[in-house]
């Protein structure tokens, strides 16, 4: 089979899968059980598929997954979460779509602990998704935030993604992480802009829920007493990594047990609790890990099939210009970034990718910003988008795929945007690290 | 009657443990045309690093490129490799080769074809000063390779995700790692990394390995191309040494002091790699480790 | 017999809620005892790893059977009642069919490993088909499932 022959037929089998409602993570495992009859043959391909599927999710750097769907999940169903939005919402309350606000800004700051996009979804998926539905919230005003600051944290570090991308390609790492953080911070600040604008024009989508309005200490107080255990947690968090006590993923262990102390503390936890959220993050580490046991492994079919090699030397071969060459590459980005999961991006293209940016010259770190934004808009790109389905896992049950396809669209736009912008005017991603580390 | 064989490498391509299996790949191309070729798949994003042992051995590759530390699962005397102390050619003189693939044929269901990563030595990278081979109270990322010998030296290990060692060294969650001369400015490592202890213990080992079955079902024509190319990727290993000073020089530009020894304590720290790696291995088997250690160590 | 597979779909999604906490609690004592200097327990690291596919593996069946498992339900909505029944019946049929195949090929991957005595050797030296047994005992209650849920829709 051809190459080209071979890609049709993958995605679209898969796509196929997809349409009939049957899981996500079954249509992928079917259609590479019939990959691995054809290009790994037969049994004893069937028999590395079952190996390599297992083995995609014996990983230590998935472990932060469920951590930090267990403080999400621990903070929600123990009722702290519930009083500190409160609070929160307290001081702020005369910003329209407020609680959206809250989750970018919030997430923003999360993103500079987590270094996993999923995790930081999943957590403020489960902290802040009931709360906002059970307000009023348009689903979109919900759900759209929360799935794109999941991205984001992928630009701001630290940012597991982001390391790899730099040992991969062999850019330097401390250069592209802090090359993430002008873009990731505009990209937040235009979340914000445009959420405080949306809720403005249009109330609906975020009703505002207080009547009376408090002053004085009365404002204050609840944000000294229900924030305070976020903010400890958050101290704990950080000061285990950066005193060097524990690595980014145990920290997110340590943060998960402390969350439960701090629970207990406040005397808000009950076995009763304990138990839901053990099985709420059971139940969603569950659906994420098994979609990445069909998506690795179809990344490997597709890697022997031959679809991934012809469709990037089709661009190696093509004799054009370096800004055709450029758009090519990030066109390529896009399109996987529709069906495939990020680290498999990675290890697709980079090998094709990276003599071409030598070839033609382009400064490493600011392609590597490129790389970057369009991993993460690969993240909300239906039909597969890790955070889409991340969402899907902690929405309620009649939240369909189809509304959080379209509450992520005005943030995949948004994202389109910031790669155009950082393509005409470099200096967005290259000019901190140059200030900051010279060169 | 030319035959198409796929391959895959445990590393990503155009990496330092690929060059010299993919340069092979290359000339078995450009020479095989009409008896062999070889449709070179790529690095893990085909397979997974520690399946492509087991991915030969089934015959879902005819041929990878792969180290012994990634199959132990299916024969623990693959991690005797890194030990030896004389190189390749000599080892093909003396009948270790030999008894190498005889193990290999009947507990891998592989063909050791050649190997392809030679004489580079393994490192400690410390970012805290010692003066001598005593590693306690300090905390070092491991691999399996070399964590038998760190705690032999006192050594508290921690093992980490690759992707994260970059973190764990920023923040001081562990205060050195283990890993050969090269390769340390892939992983961007040298921007945490303060001093290297000299000198290096082990010999890095990366492997031509062919499944068994096929390469039976070739015909004389077909493994003799093989077998002349692989003598060739063996006697490029030399080139490794421009390599090694190159990595050796770069790292004393970043700013990466060494560590050494006088020379009774030089002896105590390579003596202690070799007795802690052999036990290791022997152990594990002690039917093929005794006389593998015989035949690949220095005399 | 219906009861009964469903109390033990859930027990072992209750064991894989339980296997995480303890893991997380695990974790967090290995980085307070490493830092108080009482050493480490290299261990924990490769049981948190090999947690997470056993965890996965032994609530894949209550989640599907609860209907959590993400799926894309845009062209299932828009058809019409008696096509889109259709449709969900082919799906769970393609469902129980992948499922009998992974179920199939676990069972000769644990034989297979098994038969050459391999062993993962690492901190803990274990025998390697263990790593694998999740796998068959997952997709056999994921068959069930999807034959259920098939039956269901011809005699509710
Ligand atoms: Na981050
Ligand atoms: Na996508």
């Amino acid at each position: 089979m051809s190459w080209g022959l071979a890609t049709i037929f993958l995605f679209g089998s898969v796509v196929g899968l997809f349409a009939l409602g049957l899981p996500v993570a079954f249509a992928f495992l079917g259609v590479n059980a019939l990959g691995a009859v054809i290009w790994l043959g037969g049994e004893a391909g069937l028999s590395q598929l079952v190996r390599n599927g297992v083995i995609s999710i014996t990983s230590f750097s998935l472990t932060p997954i469920p951590f930090f769907i267990l403080m999400g999940e621990v903070l929600l169903h123990t009722g702290v979460a519930m009083k500190a939005i409160d609070a929160i919402d307290r001081l702020i309350w005369r910003v329209p779509g407020r609680l959206a606000v809250v989750a970018v800004i919030a997430g923003t700051v999360f993103s500079a602990i987590s270094g996993s996009t999923i995790a930081t979804t999943a957590l403020l998926g489960s902290l802040l998704l009931p709360d906002m539905l059970r307000r009023g919230y348009h689903p979109n005003m919900a759900m759209g935030p929360i799935m794109a600051i999941g991205g984001v944290d992928m630009l701001i570090p630290p940012s597991a993604l982001t390391v790899l991308l730099g040992s991969l390609a062999g850019i330097s790492i401390s250069q592209l992480l802090i090359a993430g953080i002008v873009p990731g911070m505009l990209l937040s600040a235009l979340f914000v802009g445009y959420i405080v604008l949306r809720a403005w024009l249009d109330p609906a989508l975020a009703p505002s829920f207080e009547g009376e309005v408090v002053a004085g200490w009365a404002r204050w107080r609840p944000l000294v007493v229900y924030v305070m255990p976020l903010v400890l947690i958050f101290v704990i968090v950080i000061l285990a990594m950066s005193a060097g006590w524990a690595t980014p993923t145990e920290s997110a262990a340590v943060g998960a047990v402390a969350t439960v102390a701090v629970a207990w503390l406040y005397r808000a936890l009950t076995p009763d609790n304990l138990m839901k959220s053990l099985m709420g993050t059971a139940a969603i580490s569950g659906i994420i890990l098994f979609i990445i046991v069909g998506a690795t492994t179809f990344a490997q079919i597709l890697a022997f099939s031959g679809a991934t090699n012809g469709m990037v030397a089709l661009i190696r071969d093509a004799q054009i210009s370096p800004m055709a060459a450029l758009l090519g590459m990030l066109t390529i980005l896009l399109l996987l970034g529709c069906f495939i999961d990020q680290v498999s991006m990675m290890l697709i293209t980079l090998p094709f990718f990276m003599p071409l940016v030598q070839l033609y010259g382009f400064d490493p770190v600011w392609f590597g910003v490129l790389f970057l934004i369009c991993m993460q808009l690969g993240l909300l790109t239906p039909p597969f988008g890790m955070l889409l389905f991340t969402m899907k896992g902690v929405a309620p049950g009649h939240i369909t795929m189809c509304q959080i396809y379209r509450a992520a669209t005005p943030y995949v736009v948004f994202g389109l945007g910031l790669l155009v912008l950082v393509t005409v005017w470099p200096p967005i991603a290259t000019w901190l690290p140059r200030v900051l580390l010279g060169k | 009657q030319e035959l198409t064989i796929k391959a895959v490498s445990a590393f990503p391509e155009g990496t330092f443990n690929s060059k010299n299996f993919e340069s092979f790949i290359q000339r078995i191309n450009a020479a095989g045309k009409g008896v062999l070729q070889i449709n070179y798949i790529g690095g893990p994003k085909a397979i997974p690093s520690f399946e492509v042992g087991n991915a030969v051995r089934t015959g879902v590759v005819e041929i990878a490129n792969v180290t012994g530390a990634f199959y132990t699962t299916i024969m623990p005397e693959a991690d005797a490799l890194k030990l030896a102390q004389i190189p390749v050619a000599e080892q093909r003189k003396n009948g270790a080769i030999e008894y190498i693939n005889s193990i290999w044929n009947a507990k891998a269901n592989a063909y050791y074809l050649a190997r392809v990563v030679d004489g580079t030595p393994f490192h400690i990278y410390l970012n805290k000063p010692i003066d001598k081979p005593d590693l306690k109270g300090l905390k070092l990322r491991v691999t399996p390779v070399y964590r038998d010998f760190f705690q032999a030296l006192g050594a508290t290990v921690v093992q980490t995700a690759p992707g994260e060692v970059y973190a764990a060294l920023e923040r001081g969650v562990v205060d050195g790692y283990g890993w050969p001369i090269t390769g340390i400015f892939d992983l961007g490592w040298h921007e945490k990394t303060k001093f290297r202890v000299d000198p290096g213990f082990y010999n890095a080992e990366v492997s031509i390995l062919v499944n068994l079955d096929a390469w039976k079902k070739m015909t004389d024509a077909q493994r003799a191309l093989l077998q002349k190319e692989a003598l060739t990727a063996e006697a490029m290993n030399a080139d490794y040494a421009r390599d090694i000073a190159e990595d050796t020089r770069k790292q004393a530009a970043a700013g990466i002091k060494t560590i050494a020894f006088d020379a009774a304590n030089t002896k105590k720290y390579l003596d202690t790699a070799y007795a802690t790696g052999w036990k290791g291995v022997i152990d594990k088997s002690p039917e093929h480790g005794p006389k593998l250690r015989q035949l690949i160590s220095k005399k | 017999m219906s009861r009964a597979y469903t109390g033990l779909i859930r027990l072992c999604g209750i064991a894989a809620a339980l296997l995480l906490g303890v893991v997380a609690v695990l974790v967090s004592f290995d980085v307070v005892v490493r830092n108080i200097g009482l050493g480490t327990f290299p261990w924990i690291v490769e049981v948190s790893e090999y947690s997470l596919p056993l965890a996965t593996f032994l609530i894949a069946p209550w989640l599907l059977h609860r209907g959590e498992h993400v799926r894309i339900d845009m062209v299932l909505t828009a058809l019409p009642g008696p096509l889109a029944r259709l449709v969900a019946r082919a799906a769970d049929l393609l469902g129980l069919a992948i499922s009998a195949v992974f179920l199939f090929y676990g069972i000769r991957v644990i034989r297979d490993s098994m038969g050459l005595d391999s062993l993962v050797i690492k901190t803990m030296v274990f025998p390697e088909w263990w790593l694998f047994l999740p796998v068959p005992f997952c997709f056999a209650l994921l068959a069930i499932e999807f034959a259920r849920r098939l039956r269901m829709s011809f005699w509710p």
